[in-house]
């Protein structure tokens, strides 16, 4: 890509020229033959990238693409087989032997991370049973066009921590890697998990996958004010509220609000990781004006006080335990 | 009591002579209590990526202690205890170290004991750290504070961790991916952190190298012989080729604790561990330990530990 732009590349990372549009791309190598690409980018011309199919090697791309804004629909490309419109098929694996073509829409942010990994690689991951089931089902649910997993909070708070331009920690490259494994490990379960209940999601149709995926996005975009409403929710999805809910349920597992306090108070807990903010701040930030009430959802939610993931024990610590160095 | 003495770096090994001293069977990785010894499991774990784990979630009817001898592999230990007594009273630690030293811990019976330790060796550490910006910086420090290099309270989040470990419902196919990328997430938490504590560190005080070495040769010293009165701080300052002013700063920066009380508390634990042991009484511990007399002993013993040496002898049949 680097080559295709003209473009010098800084350490792991790209900033893309403003004739091209916005952003940046970075890429690196990890051990176990992965690699992993995170862009951050808006381009101003629409882009198709074709990748041809190898068929000496055998590796597997795994994609998460989430667009921050919508662009308008373009309904000309869908039926061709292996063509992904990447505002669709928000998470997407395909593999190196498959002719495939990807549309990145003009003038829409994507913030993306794509993580190639080999066969072996997944073999050793989850045994050569389990991936062989894994892949086979996969691919036969892929040329049906019936994988349509959409990016949930897990997935975004890993998103989130691996999208940035210059990625600052002592381990960078343990940190990149753990979390690319984290979101193999999320998106196999996950499907298997699918396969396993038979799950109803294979009901739904294409349209109203996107636009349940524009409900969700709008639903946990932020946290600082009141949550929208079914009825403002349901306008959007242009549903009933009724259909709304139940679709909305079948497709990320939990009720509407249940799923949006759920985030919320995921989001709350990244940010109390992070370190840089008070616990107060944090309440604030997830719109919370009531610190005591902030305090009890989030024992609720994880059993344990915002103040307890905070603390820095090591001032604390006295050595009349139980284990003795001699 | 049942003692379990060992010097094993292989976890493998060791788990199977944790089977053997409490004469109790191993299926599939698995210890399962039987009913008369108590409950719960102890398990092993051999991860592809070279890490070796036992996870121990267990109750047991009679006291075990852990004995390790010095070994003179190069091996670092991370575990996560966790001891739930009758109370209900929950301590918990994580620990890093090396196994160049003797170290010993108690099982008390009717204590519920959550941990999840981790054994790799110095060359597997080196190939983590390796690319890494951090690597020569961690390096060293934890050659440094070796054998012991970190002891501190576990937080939310390492508990969190360790319970998924723990209870795991997944597809057994999915196991250890899951048991995998969780202990490096671990591991990955665990050094930044130390990284982090270095930095701050760093920032008030500047050690070069040749001072830290020399500072490792004062402890040296320092910890020698218990039965005689510890160096004077002038001798370990020549040891140390440095002003007695100037090694005294440093010393407390580096071991987190003046040179007199980190003698003491070295001392102690010594102590602790002779009668733990019971090949000692209290009065040869005394003795072994320099101590005028045993009413000084049993002073400076309920100081450390707010116990007297006979509760130990006693409390551990």
């Amino acid at each position: 890509m680097a080559r295709f732009f003209h473009l010098q590349i800084d350490e792991n990372s790209l900033h893309i020229p403003s004739s091209a549009g916005t952003g940046f791309v970075s890429a690196f190598n990890l051990p176990d033959g992965l690699s992993v690409m995170i862009a951050d980018s808006n381009f101003k011309d629409g882009m198709l990238m074709h990748r041809h199919a190898v068929s000496n090697q055998q590796y597997f791309i795994l994609q998460f693409n989430e667009p921050l804004t919508h662009a308008e629909e373009d309904h000309r490309t869908s039926a061709e087989q292996h063509v992904y419109d990447i505002q669709k098929n928000a998470i997407l694996l395909t593999s190196s032997l498959m002719d495939t073509v990807f549309i990145i829409p003009a003038k829409v942010r994507i913030r993306s991370v794509k993580i190639i990994f080999g066969n072996d690689f997944l073999n050793s991951f989850i045994g050569n049973e389990m991936a062989d089931k894994f892949l086979s089902n996969y691919f036969s649910m892929l040329l049906k066009n019936r994988n349509h997993e959409p990016i949930v909070t897990d997935y975004r708070i890993i998103m989130d921590e691996l999208i940035k331009e210059k990625i600052e920690h002592p381990l960078k490259i343990k940190f990149v890697y753990n979390r690319a494994l984290l979101l193999i490990e999320k998106f196999v379960t996950g499907f298997i998990g699918k396969l396993e209940k038979n799950h109803q999601l294979i009901k739904l149709k294409d349209d109203e996958i996107s636009r349940l995926m524009k409900v969700e996005s709008l639903l946990v975009k932020d946290y600082a004010g009141a949550p929208p409403t079914i009825s403002a929710l349901s306008k959007v999805a242009t549903m009933s509220p009724t259909k709304l809910k139940k679709d909305f349920k079948a497709m990320y597992g939990l009720p509407v609000y249940e799923y949006y306090q759920k985030n919320r108070m995921m989001r709350a807990k990244a940010l109390l990781m992070e370190g840089r903010y008070a616990v107060k701040e944090v309440g604030m930030m997830v719109g919370y004006t009531n610190l005591g009430h902030f305090a009890a959802s989030f024992k609720k939610e994880f059993g344990v006080l915002p103040s307890e993931m905070v603390t820095d024990h090591r001032a604390s610590f006295s050595e009349r335990d139980t284990s003795i160095i001699i | 009591m049942i003692k379990i003495d060992y010097n094993l770096t292989s976890y493998e090994d060791f788990f199977r002579h944790i089977a053997k001293c409490l004469k109790l069977k191993i299926s599939d990785n698995i210890i399962s209590f039987t009913p008369d010894k108590g409950a719960g499991f102890i398990k092993f774990v051999n991860l592809p990526n070279g890490l070796q784990l036992i996870i121990y979630d267990y109750t047991t009817f009679e006291d075990i202690l852990y004995h390790r001898k010095k070994s003179d592999k190069d091996y670092f230990t991370l575990r996560f205890d966790e001891f739930t007594g009758a109370d209900g009273i929950a301590k918990s630690s994580v620990f890093f170290g090396d196994t160049s030293k003797e170290w010993i811990y108690m099982a008390a019976a009717n204590t519920q004991l959550r941990q999840v330790n981790i054994i790799f060796s110095k060359k597997w550490m080196d190939d983590y750290f390796a690319d890494e910006t951090c690597a020569e910086m961690l390096g060293s420090y934890i050659t440094l504070k070796s054998p012991l290099v970190m002891y501190e309270l576990m937080d939310a989040e390492y508990k969190r961790l360790m319970y998924e470990i723990m209870n795991l419902q997944v597809d057994r196919s999915f196991e250890q991916m899951i048991v995998q990328n969780r202990i490096a997430l671990i591991l990955e938490r665990f050094f930044s952190r130390i990284y982090k504590g270095i930095e701050n560190e760093n920032s008030t005080i500047k050690i070069s190298s040749r001072e830290l070495r020399s500072l490792k040769q004062v402890e040296n010293e320092l910890l020698k012989d218990f039965s005689q009165q510890p160096p004077a701080i002038a001798q370990l300052a020549r040891v140390a080729a440095m002003s007695p002013s100037k090694l005294k700063i440093l010393f407390k920066e580096v071991f987190g604790l003046p040179v007199n009380r980190y003698y003491q508390k070295h001392r102690m634990n010594k102590a602790k561990a002779m009668l733990l042991s019971k090949k000692h009484s209290v009065k040869e511990a005394a003795n072994a330990l320099g101590f005028s007399s045993v009413s000084s002993f049993n002073k400076a013993f309920f100081k450390a530990f707010e116990e007297f040496p006979a509760d130990i002898a006693v409390s551990i049949k």
